[in-house]
Parts: C-alpha cells; sequence; structure tokens
C-alpha cells in the first residue's frame, strides 16, 4: 500500500482461487476440444491447430464474461462483491489465453512466408473500406493490445503510480476491447460458420452483458440524478441516527459532488468520503471493524473520527462535520481537507 | 466510484448495445451462404479423363 512498493503478497485464498481458475480455464478449453471434434459436420473437420485456435480464443472470451460481469453483479447485489477481490487474475488470465491464441494464429496463419508476422497480418488483406471480408485479425491485435496493457499496469504499484481516477481510466478502456472482439469474432469466426449456435452465443453474451451493465449503471445514474436534498441551514439529514445499522452506513449523495458514508459505530456517528483512495471503491458498502471503515473491495480502512488509515498506511479521505438534532443525523455537504479530524457525533441517551 | 467514472459507465453502455447490435447484425448480413462448387470436380474429372 502506501508504505512503498510492495510485491503481491500471495495467501492461500489467492492460490486456491488460482488454482480454481487455471484449472476451470483447462477444462473449458478441453471440454470445448472434445465438443467440436465429436460434433464436426460430415466431409468436414479441423485441424487440431484450428481446434486448439478456437479452443483459446473460446476460453479468454468466455473469461472476458464473466470479468465484465463481476462488477455490475457486485453493485446489483452484495452476494457477488467477494469476486471483487481477485478480479485482476481473470483479468490477466484472458490476456494470457488470448496471447496464446494470437501467437498460435499469427504463427499458423503468418509464419510460413518471408513476410513479417506483423506486417502480414495488418498488410496482407487490404479490405479495410468494406465489411465484407474486412481484415478482423487487425481487430483482435488492437484489442490484445488493450488487453496488454491492462495486465501490465494491473499491479497496485501502477494503481498508485498513476493514481485511481487515470487507472481506472485506463482500466475502463476494456469495454471498447470488448467491442473489437465482438467485432472480431463476428467478422471473423462467424463468417465461415452456418450454425445459428455461433452467432446466438455472441448476441447473447452482449445481451446479457449490456443488461447487466445498463441496469447497475441506470440505478447509480438515477441516485446522482436525484441526489439528498440540503435540509436546515445546507446541511444534509441522513435520516434517523437509529436507523443507520450498527457497524454500517448509509450513503447520501449531495448535489454536484461525490457521495458521503454516514457511518455508525456504537454510539458513535461519522461521516467521511464514499470514495476509496485504492480503486475508488464505494466505501459506505462496508463496514466498521475496530474503529476503522473498511472498503468492500479489497479491504482498505480508514479511521472514523479521521479519515486517516491506521499505521503504518498513510493514505486520508476526506472527513464531513455531522450533528445529531432530535435523534436525526445532519452532515455538511463541504468536505474537510483529507485526514481532517472531525469529532464523531455522539447518539444521545433517549435516542438508541 | 468517483460521479465522473459514473457518468462515463452510464454512458459508454447506453452506447455499447446498440453498437454491438450494429456490428452483429452487419456481419450476419453479409455472411454469404457457404459456396458449394459443383462444377469445379466434374471439370477436374473431365479433364483427367
Amino acid at each position: 500500500m502506501s508504505v512503498g512498493f510492495q510485491a503481491v503478497q500471495w495467501n492461500r485464498f489467492k492460490i486456491g482461487y488460482d488454482i480454481v481458475l487455471w484449472g476451470g480455464s483447462v477444462a473449458v478449453m478441453s471440454a470445448f476440444i472434445v465438443l467440436t471434434a465429436s460434433n464436426q459436420p460430415a466431409g468436414e473437420s479441423f485441424h487440431p491447430v484450428q481446434l486448439v485456435l478456437r479452443a483459446l480464443a473460446f476460453t479468454a472470451f468466455t473469461l472476458l464474461h464473466i470479468t465484465l460481469a463481476i462488477g455490475p453483479l457486485a453493485r446489483l447485489s452484495d452476494r457477488f462483491k467477494p469476486l471483487l477481490y481477485n478480479r485482476r487474475h481473470l483479468g490477466v488470465t484472458v490476456f494470457v489465453f488470448g496471447l496464446l491464441h494470437a501467437a498460435l494464429a499469427t504463427l499458423w496463419y503468418h509464419g510460413f512466408s518471408p513476410e513479417n508476422p506483423l506486417v502480414s497480418i495488418l498488410a496482407t488483406n487490404p479490405n479495410y473500406d468494406r465489411l465484407y471480408g474486412f481484415p478482423f485479425e487487425a481487430l483482435g491485435l488492437g484489442a490484445l493490445l488493450v488487453l496488454f496493457v491492462m495486465a501490465a499496469t494491473s499491479h497496485d504499484f501502477w494503481l498508485e503510480f498513476l493514481g485511481a481516477p487515470i487507472w481506472k481510466a485506463l482500466h475502463m478502456l476494456v469495454y471498447p476491447a470488448y467491442g473489437l472482439l465482438v467485432a472480431h469474432v463476428a467478422l471473423g469466426a462467424m463468417q465461415g460458420e452456418t450454425s445459428i449456435l455461433f452467432p446466438g452465443a455472441l448476441l447473447a453474451g452482449a445481451a446479457l452483458l449490456s443488461l447487466l451493465h445498463l441496469s447497475a449503471s441506470g440505478i447509480e445514474w438515477a441516485k446522482d440524478r436525484s441526489g439528498t436534498q440540503e435540509s436546515v441551514e445546507g446541511w444534509l439529514n441522513a435520516g434517523p441516527a437509529n436507523a443507520i445499522p450498527e457497524g454500517r452506513a448509509v450513503i447520501l449523495t449531495p448535489a454536484g459532488s461525490e457521495r458521503i458514508a454516514v457511518f455508525r459505530d456504537g454510539a458513535r456517528i461519522a461521516a467521511l468520503s464514499n470514495v476509496c483512495k485504492h480503486q475508488n471503491g464505494p466505501l459506505g458498502e462496508g463496514r466498521v471493524v475496530n474503529g476503522c471503515a473498511v472498503c468492500p473491495w479489497h479491504g482498505w480502512e480508514y479511521r472514523l473520527e479521521d479519515g486517516r488509515a491506521p499505521a503504518p498506511f498513510t493514505e486520508k479521505i476526506a472527513t464531513y462535520r455531522v450533528k445529531i438534532r432530535s435523534g436525526e443525523v445532519f452532515v455538511d455537504p463541504q468536505a474537510l481537507p483529507p485526514g481532517t479530524p472531525s469529532e464523531p457525533a455522539l447518539i444521545e441517551e433517549g435516542h438508541p | 466510484m468517483k460521479r465522473a467514472h459514473r457518468t462515463a459507465h452510464w454512458l459508454i453502455w447506453v452506447l455499447m448495445p446498440g453498437i454491438l447490435l450494429v456490428i452483429i447484425g452487419a456481419s450476419l448480413a453479409i455472411r454469404a451462404e457457404p459456396a458449394v462448387n459443383h462444377a469445379l470436380p466434374a471439370a477436374l474429372i473431365e479433364e483427367a479423363g
């Protein structure tokens, strides 16, 4: 974290996760090879290299769908939040399978000519001006470059070096990359297939991801639009103190600014920025542990009284002034500078 | 998440379904039925005598 660059700390959970991930990926790839080989139309037969090529692509594309579904699923239901923790492992695995597919395709289709294989991929087919016969390999190459940048910068070192906003913007390139891959499949492998299975699966995957992302981002967008209304003297009403579950938070959305998480820890009520310093995760969806708000995404912690991470870490987030009047919690929407102490309000006797 | 990130995400996914539908639809439209060249084997057979 902030005490300098450290190698990724492996633990049993991460090792187990990777064993399941890679075991599952190899199983999916093997199943694809067996099923495709045993269901080939009469009179046609795939070369084993072509089978492996397609199996690698299918596995990478399936993993990409899973990776892209985790974000909105976690927004729609808390039960999917644990999947966010090692999502970067999934992303790197997508890149590895994509790279193997690209390397094998380059060797198989472009490796036997005196031309540089990269030049061959990009220049052998010049039909960039028409859809029919479009050089779909270039689309896959573009997506692979994006996946490479994302895999290479997936470590926390790059997150800290670039800062969360730039890092997140960079990693949002995965969506254009997904579009490129859909075009790569649609203009490539799908063109030679007569089965409805290919376009059906492609459409179903695109529809599922679109539905999930539209639902999740639509809910968030509506929250941002409606906002939390200011009430007394410009302070925001967070509702009754006893309505905030113990160890949890309610989230306020001031018009035009970042969200505020109002936590309850016993009798203490404190307000912090809802944006975690690590990956800008929704801090208010986490819980309070040992007097610290814990981000639900990767477990980063901030003290309720000053928004500072406990030693030896040095991250700090904005705090807000809080008061309780007649059992109702009010929050000053003006953020205090990150790490500024702000005395938590205490739930009065008679207002448990 | 920051507000700007949420807005960008929402914008991307408002546009994305239409883009994906156009890509897949256009690809399906240009997909030709696999041609079966009945003439070639006959011509070869004839040529070969």
